[in-house]
């Protein structure tokens, strides 16, 4: 179980992050949303170690993971999917894979089950990950973490810019990570898709955590969605 | 001698000159790509390699030692800047480059002191001449462009086939990504200095047969990695290489027709033209 607690973030002087506490079970799917600027990708990078909190503590099954050097934190089980893919375009899609493969150093018997997941990768070893399309270098970014077999899984928007049927691929996937006992940590702007694929929502606001609930209940609060979502339903 | 003479002459030198380069300006070239940090103690790390080439040609195991000894030192001492200075500024471009300004007269000024103002030769560690149809040629310039040659394979072969390597590409294209896959993107970095060091110092250690050592020599050491970094796309070690030979060999060219003045001018111009031009350099940038 991940567990943030009492979260305090800044950038200089801002104070981006204020209080922020969540938990995510194994096999959950807990969905952050919020509007631009919330604070959604600046909480995925405090728990990856790559914005230092000032106050408060992320524990991963009991582990404290405060304090811990960014390239730490991987080796602990957590995953990174970021905001805008961010794969390595002049590597190529194997290296690209090794690099969450060397992590984990499973070898080989990793490389299977991810690209079972992502079959349209496996005929693209050789190449450069910067040439290929939006939708493969997402299915790349998703991939390479999962090749660090992680137990939780940070996803940042995977969605931007795909089109519809890879977006249902996408939740698919996301669907068999549950099955794995995979937590995932799903940052999104598209209300609906977060609707159809969590199990709990929890809402942000100016870097504070405003609402949280079962999709079911967030569908049926129009208030709730408007104010904090400006969703109109 | 003949105009076919003075060309294989010519090309022959730059070919060597080229190789030298190439390896000189290695080092500068990987710095930057990966820590995105402008060292200008870069000659610095040649002059270091070409003194204690000279101190070991003094004792009794001669001058081959050096060549395992003047990378392996250079680079401990790039190893300990790096901890002690470059870390501490967190890499910030601006501050690190007045440090490496710093750490330019201090390696200069220990040297002074140490070894003093005077051009020593060494003689070269095998001797023999190669005789061409026109003239006869050192046989030694001929090893120095071989084992240069060795050196950039060698080095082309860890960045591209080994894990160390890919931790460096990936930490030159995305440090942050690289930190979330679990590499330590401080000792990257270190090792990145030392290495880089290490082959600054192993072409002043190979030239100083040709050249004489003196505590000055690392200036124009940095000049010439300079202008061949920037004509070569800053980053780009492929680039790098390619415009070592064009410089070399331009430089051949024009210093055996001309006048080697003339060669230095039309380097500078070229870079010029250059960062007039195509910003990204002659060969592209990123990507080794
Ligand atoms: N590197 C930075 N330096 C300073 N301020 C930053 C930095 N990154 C983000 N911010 C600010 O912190 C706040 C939260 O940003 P964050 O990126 O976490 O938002 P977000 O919810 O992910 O937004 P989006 O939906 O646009 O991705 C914003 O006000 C943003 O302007
Ligand atoms: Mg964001």
């Amino acid at each position: 179980m991940l567990t943030v607690d009492g979260l305090h973030c800044y950038y200089g002087e801002a104070h981006v992050l204020k209080d922020v506490s969540l938990r995510l079970s194994p096999g959950e799917i807990l969905c952050l949303l919020g509007r631009n600027g919330a604070g959604k990708t600046t909480t995925l990078r405090a728990i990856m170690g790559l914005v230092p909190p000032r106050s408060g503590r992320i524990a991963l099954d009991g582990r404290e993971l405060t304090g811990l050097r960014p390239h730490d934190i991987p080796r602990c089980g957590i995953g990174y999917v970021p905001q805008g893919r961010r794969i390595f375009p002049f590597l190529t899609v194997g290296e690209n894979l090794k690099m969450g493969l060397l992590l984990k150093g499973s070898g080989d018997a990793g490389l299977a089950w991810v690209l079972d997941l992502f079959p349209p990768l496996r005929g693209r070893l050789g190449q450069r990950a910067g040439t290929l399309s939006g939708g493969e270098q997402q299915m790349l970014a998703t991939a390479r973490a999962l090749c660090t077999e992680p137990k939780v899984l940070l996803m940042d928007e995977p969605s931007e810019g795909l089109m519809p049927a890879l977006i249902r691929r996408l939740l698919d996937t996301i669907r068999a990570l549950k099955v794995r006992q995979v937590g995932v940590l799903l940052v999104e702007q598209k209300i609906d898709l977060a609707l159809r694929v969590a199990d709990r929502v929890v809402l942000l606001e100016n870097g504070s955590v405003r609402y949280e609930s079962t999709p079911e209940a967030l569908a049926s609060n129009p208030e709730v969605l408007l104010r904090y979502l400006g969703v109109r339903r | 001698m003949s105009f076919e003479g003075h060309l294989f002459l010519a090309l022959l030198e730059g070919t060597v000159t080229g190789f030298v380069l190439a390896l000189t300006a290695l080092g500068l070239s990987l710095v930057f790509g990966v820590m995105r940090i402008v060292n200008v103690a870069h000659g610095e790390f040649f002059m270091l390699g070409a003194v204690i080439a000279w101190y070991f040609s003094t004792l009794p195991g001669g001058f081959l030692p050096a060549l395992v000894a003047a990378p392996l030192l250079v680079g401990a001492a790039a190893f300990l800047a790096d901890r002690l200075v470059l870390r501490r500024l967190e890499y910030k471009p601006e501050s690190t480059i007045v440090a490496t300004i710093g750490l330019l007269y201090i390696i200069q000024q220990l040297v002074l002191t140490v070894y003093g103002p005077y051009a020593r030769p060494v003689a070269a560690p095998v001797y023999f001449r190669l005789d061409f149809p026109w003239f006869g040629y050192s046989g030694y310039k001929l090893v120095v462009a071989g084992v240069s040659a060795a050196l950039l394979g060698a080095t082309w072969l860890v960045m591209s086939r080994t894990t160390l390597g890919l931790y460096m590409r990936a930490t030159q294209q995305d440090r942050e990504m690289a930190q979330a896959f679990g590499v330590s993107v401080d000792r990257v970095y270190a090792l990145v200095f030392a290495l880089g060091a290490g082959l600054a110092a192993m072409a002043g250690a190979l030239v100083v047969p040709i050249q004489q050592a003196h505590y000055l020599m690392g200036l124009d050491a940095l000049l010439m990695s300079f202008i061949v970094v920037i004509l070569g796309g800053l980053g780009s070690l492929g680039g790098t290489v390619a415009a070592a030979f064009l410089i070399g060999v331009s430089d051949g060219l024009v210093s055996v027709f001309f006048s080697p003045t003339l060669a230095k001018i039309v380097a500078t111009l070229l870079v010029a033209l250059v960062l007039v031009l195509r910003t990204g350099g002659l060969f592209g940038e990123e990507g080794t």
